[in-house]
C-alpha cells in the first residue's frame, strides 16, 4: 500500500519536474526539428517522438544538469533513428517567391559597392531566404551551426550533443559558416543587392 | 606583446563570436582587428551572420502539436510501465 502511493507521487513529482524544466524548452525543440528535417510534417513527428522518449527516460535524467543538451541530444538520436534515412529534399523557393515588399527592401541598399555593402546585404536579407541556405548545408554542417548561433551552445555541449570531437565541432562551424556566408553573398548578388565587384 | 597573423585572426573569429576564447586569446584578437579593416569586416560579416541565424530560425511549436504532446504526456507514463520501475527505485531508498 505504502509502495503505491509513494510511487504514484513519485509519478507526480517527475511529471511535475517535467512539466517545469522540459516542456518549456518545446519551442528550441520544434526549431531544432525543424532545421534538421527541414520539412514540418517531419518536424512535428518528430518533435512528439522526441518529447514521448524524454517523458520515458526522464526518471534517468539528473536533476540540475544540462536538461537542454540531454533534451536535444534526444532529438539528434531520434533524428538520426528514425528519419534521417526518409529525408526528403528541402522545399526550394527561389527569389520568384518572394514577397514585393521584401523585395523593395533589397532593392533600397542595391547599387552600393562600399565594404560594407555585403553587411548591409545580409542585414536586409529576408528570412526566408536565410533559412534556405541554411537548410541547404549538409546536416554535419547544418546541426552544429544551428546548435551556436540559434540555440546558444557551447562548443562542448554540441560535442556532447552530437557524440563528435570538440575539434570536429569547431571545424564544422568554420566551414558551415562560410559555406552559408558564400551562399547568402550569391543569393544577395542574384537578387542584385551587391554586385560582382563588390565583393571584397 | 602578442600578435597574430591575418590567418590565425580568421581562423579564431568563430570561436571569439560564439563565446569560446579567454580572456586573454580575446584580446589578442581583438587588437589585431583594431588594426586591421579587412578582419574586422570579416568579424563583423560573421557576427551578423550569426545573428540572422538565431533570429531566421526560431520558431514556435504550432499550437495543435503543443497540445498532442500535452495530452501524450499524460498517456505515456502509465503505458510503458513507469509505476514499477520509480517503485524499484523507493524499494531500495
Amino acid at each position: 500500500m505504502l509502495l503505491m502511493t509513494k510511487s504514484v507521487s513519485a509519478e507526480a513529482e517527475l511529471r511535475e519536474r517535467f512539466e517545469r524544466d522540459a516542456l518549456p524548452l518545446m519551442d528550441m525543440l520544434y526549431s531544432g526539428a525543424l532545421r534538421l528535417t527541414r520539412h514540418e510534417a517531419d518536424a512535428e513527428d518528430l518533435l512528439q517522438e522526441t518529447f514521448a522518449k524524454a517523458f520515458a527516460a526522464f526518471h534517468q535524467y539528473e536533476d540540475g544538469t544540462n536538461i537542454k543538451a540531454w533534451l536535444f541530444r534526444i532529438l539528434q538520436n531520434t533524428y538520426i533513428s528514425s528519419y534521417r534515412k526518409t529525408s526528403k529534399e528541402p522545399f526550394k523557393s527561389s527569389v520568384d517567391d518572394l514577397e514585393d515588399w521584401e523585395l523593395s527592401r533589397l532593392e533600397a541598399v542595391s547599387n552600393t559597392a562600399a565594404p560594407s555593402a555585403e553587411v548591409e546585404a545580409l542585414r536586409n536579407l529576408p528570412d526566408k531566404v536565410v533559412v534556405q541556405a541554411i537548410h541547404a548545408l549538409p546536416e554535419e554542417f547544418r546541426t552544429p551551426v544551428f546548435l551556436a548561433d540559434a540555440e546558444g551552445f557551447a562548443y562542448s555541449e554540441i560535442a556532447e550533443i552530437l557524440d563528435v570531437p570538440m575539434g570536429t565541432v569547431m571545424s564544422r562551424i568554420h566551414r558551415g559558416r562560410k559555406r552559408l556566408r558564400e551562399a547568402l553573398r550569391e543569393h544577395a548578388i542574384e537578387l542584385g543587392i551587391i554586385s560582382k565587384q563588390g565583393e571584397s | 606583446m602578442n600578435r597574430i597573423t591575418c590567418e590565425a585572426a580568421i581562423a579564431a573569429i568563430d570561436a571569439w563570436i560564439d563565446g569560446e576564447l579567454t580572456a586573454e586569446q580575446a584580446e589578442v584578437l581583438c587588437r589585431h582587428l583594431d588594426i586591421c579593416p579587412p578582419c574586422k569586416s570579416h568579424s563583423e560579416i560573421e557576427s551578423l551572420v550569426k545573428d540572422k541565424i538565431a533570429q531566421c530560425c526560431t520558431v514556435e511549436t504550432p499550437p495543435a502539436l503543443r497540445e498532442r504532446i500535452m495530452v501524450q504526456m499524460t498517456q505515456i507514463s502509465f503505458r510503458n510501465g513507469e509505476h514499477t520501475e520509480i517503485s524499484i527505485r523507493f524499494e531500495q531508498d
